[in-house]
């Protein structure tokens, strides 16, 4: 019997599987290089990239909550011009995908960012983020109109060399609406979700735990909600998706594919375990044996309706 | 100056000869201390191998998502094959801990972090360590003594407590034979006051002419007061940090550390947790 097919395609590009690290959680590669061999990935999204470098915010930044975590780092990242001379050299080394997360807080801002990578090697795809909830101006209003989000989109899809990639924010009325835009300007893929926003209060002293006050929250709390999200986008648009939101196993990974999404990735799991994206990869062949499908890509979009069942050979309790 | 290395002759503590491991690691013995003071010893030949004063470990303490992340501890002490931590039930996370019964296994990464700065032949080795701030200062005075040959004479631990029934907590550093001081915050053993006040009545009294090198970790507030006193003697003073540390291994800069002389932040994980008190800001 021959393994299964853990390939994926998204936008021209092959993905070894379908398993990328999420923005903000795995830095620009290096820091987990030691532990995990980063040749397993589908892909490493990078730790957002402005115009000029940022310190973030000042601490506290984190705070554990139940399922997950609030965070309000402020896009602390080493500016386009660093990122390139000092990080570019060493995932130039790596055998897996990358895709650079660019966020601003104007439209110049971005578009300084993507020519800047414009001339740089061993970039696959961009992710714009126009849609962290920690920075005071500026980003989010791509996110949170129709029209900032085709005007973003619009604007880059001129000059860049790369895919396009488009990180919604959950943090708006309706996330269709916002999607569809994207995809009229120009986006190749749209990544969702970003965190939701969220604050944390000692009781004792009633002060905000972070310094931020609010801010993103992240991790298994809030899978079903990217789920949901994944799917009403799914039914809203054609081109493809990428399922962000609390993903810690291949069975993660699994229920974003069938509600829509083609690749997920993995964020604050790898503050969890390190090696959680390793293991999921070898999990997913596993489950797609016993599941008796012998390409992960038969999985995108499969959802069912009440009454359906779509999978083989399912496990008569497993999951339930 | 020097930094210190471990058995192989490496110095994990500097970049690029950072290892991490990740082996099971198995609770051999528990002692409750005190009834919110707990000290387990774990099997864990890699870490105790490598492990140097200043490292630290994340350990996994719930095989749920109950607390989510792991919990950074100092290492307290390591021999052959086993490591010891020393902490304070203070939450849900070190109430598991201290909750484990021996034969249970963790899930841990470690060692972690750098380590800290040895002192010169002519300094006397301060310690200053505020309660459960005590495990990583014990583990540097243990190692100086025992690896690097220093007198135990040369060596002044000073313990800041609550009160007298938390003495225990300074009962290994008594048994290295170093000069040991208490403080306590109600006077009943010791100096009465705080443990910076402790060292600043010593250091007026008797040390203000000796080159020393100072060591410390306790609640940031003592630290605060410490860094104050170091820079304005003038004197080298390392800080053993904690933070909020989701990750450990210096992906989410959860755990920050601003810089004094600019608008950066450092990572406790990473570029700590042992930081010069010169070059940061509490």
């Amino acid at each position: 019997m021959t393994a299964p097919n853990l390939e994926v395609e998204l936008c021209g590009i092959k993905f070894r599987n379908p398993i990328l690290t999420a923005s903000g959680t795995f830095g620009y590669g290096e820091e987990f290089n030691n532990y995990i061999d980063l040749s397993c990935l589908g892909g490493i999204v990078t730790k957002s990239i402005t115009r000029e470098p940022r310190p973030g915010h000042p601490p506290p930044r984190t705070y554990e909550t139940t399922g997950g975590m609030i965070n309000a780092i402020g896009l602390a990242n080493v500016g386009v011009d660093r990122f390139v001379s000092e990080k570019i050299p060493f995932l130039k080394t790596l055998d897996t995908r990358i895709i650079v997360n660019v966020a601003g807080f104007s439209i110049e801002e971005y578009r300084y960012c993507v020519e800047r990578l414009n001339d740089a090697e061993a970039i696959d795809m961009l992710e714009i983020n126009i849609s962290c909830p920690n920075v005071g101006a500026g980003g989010l209003e791509f996110s949170s109109t129709e029209k900032g989000a085709f005007a973003i989109t619009s604007e880059l899809k001129k000059i860049s060399r790369y895919p396009l990639m488009i990180k919604l924010s959950p943090n708006v009325t309706d996330i269709s609406a916002i999607a569809r835009a994207a995809e009229e300007g120009g986006a190749d893929c749209l990544s969702l979700i970003n965190t939701l926003v969220g604050m944390g209060v000692n009781h004792w002293t009633f002060k905000p735990i972070l310094t931020n006050i609010t801010g993103g929250l992240s991790g298994p709390a809030i899978k079903p909600v990217a789920l949901a999200k994944v799917w009403q986008v799914h039914n809203a648009v054609k081109i493809p998706l990428v399922g962000i939101g609390g993903a810690l196993d291949h069975f993660d990974v699994a229920e974003f594919m069938i509600v829509g999404a083609s690749l997920v990735q993995f964020g604050t799991a790898n503050f969890i375990n390190p090696d959680c994206t390793v293991k999921a990869s070898e999990g997913l062949v596993d489950y797609l044996d016993k599941s008796g499908i012998d390409d992960i890509s038969q999985l995108i979009g499969k959802l069912g309706g009440n009454n359906e069942v779509q999978g083989k050979n399912f496990p008569a309790c497993e999951g339930t | 100056m020097a930094v210190l290395q471990d058995k192989s002759g490496a110095s994990p503590g500097s970049q690029g000869a950072r290892m991490i491991f990740n082996p099971p690691v198995e609770l051999v013995e528990k002692e409750m201390l005190l009834p919110d003071l707990c000290r387990l010893k774990l099997h864990a030949p890699l870490i105790a191998k490598r492990a140097l004063p200043g490292n630290f470990v994340q350990i996994k303490v719930s095989d749920s998502l109950d607390p989510v992340f792991r919990r950074p501890m100092s290492i307290h002490n390591c021999e052959d094959e086993t490591f010891e931590m020393v902490f304070r039930v203070i939450g849900r996370g070190t109430q598991l801990l201290a909750e484990a019964l021996p034969g249970r296994k963790f899930d841990c990464l470690g060692p972690l972090g750098n380590t800290f700065e040895i002192p010169e032949t002519d300094e006397t080795a301060v310690m200053i360590a505020g309660g459960v701030g005590l495990p990583p200062l014990y583990f540097l005075s243990r190692f100086l003594i025992e690896r690097h040959r220093i007198e135990p004479s040369r060596v002044l631990f000073l313990l800041g407590i609550r009160d007298k029934t938390e003495l225990i907590v300074g009962a290994d550093a008594e048994k290295l034979g170093v000069e040991m001081k208490y403080s306590t915050d109600d006077g009943t053993h010791g100096f009465h006051g705080f443990v910076t006040a402790l060292f600043e009545d010593i250091y007026a009294r008797r040390l203000r002419n000796s080159k020393m090198r100072v060591y410390s970790c306790g609640p940031t507030p003592m630290m605060q007061a410490l860094s104050r006193i170091a820079l304005s003697f003038k004197l080298p003073c390392q800080l053993s940090l904690e933070g909020a540390m989701p990750c450990g291994v210096g992906t989410c800069l959860g755990c920050a550390v601003k810089l004094r002389a600019k608008d950066e932040y450092l990572r406790v994980c990473q570029e700590g947790p042992v930081f010069n008190a010169e070059e940061i800001e509490l």
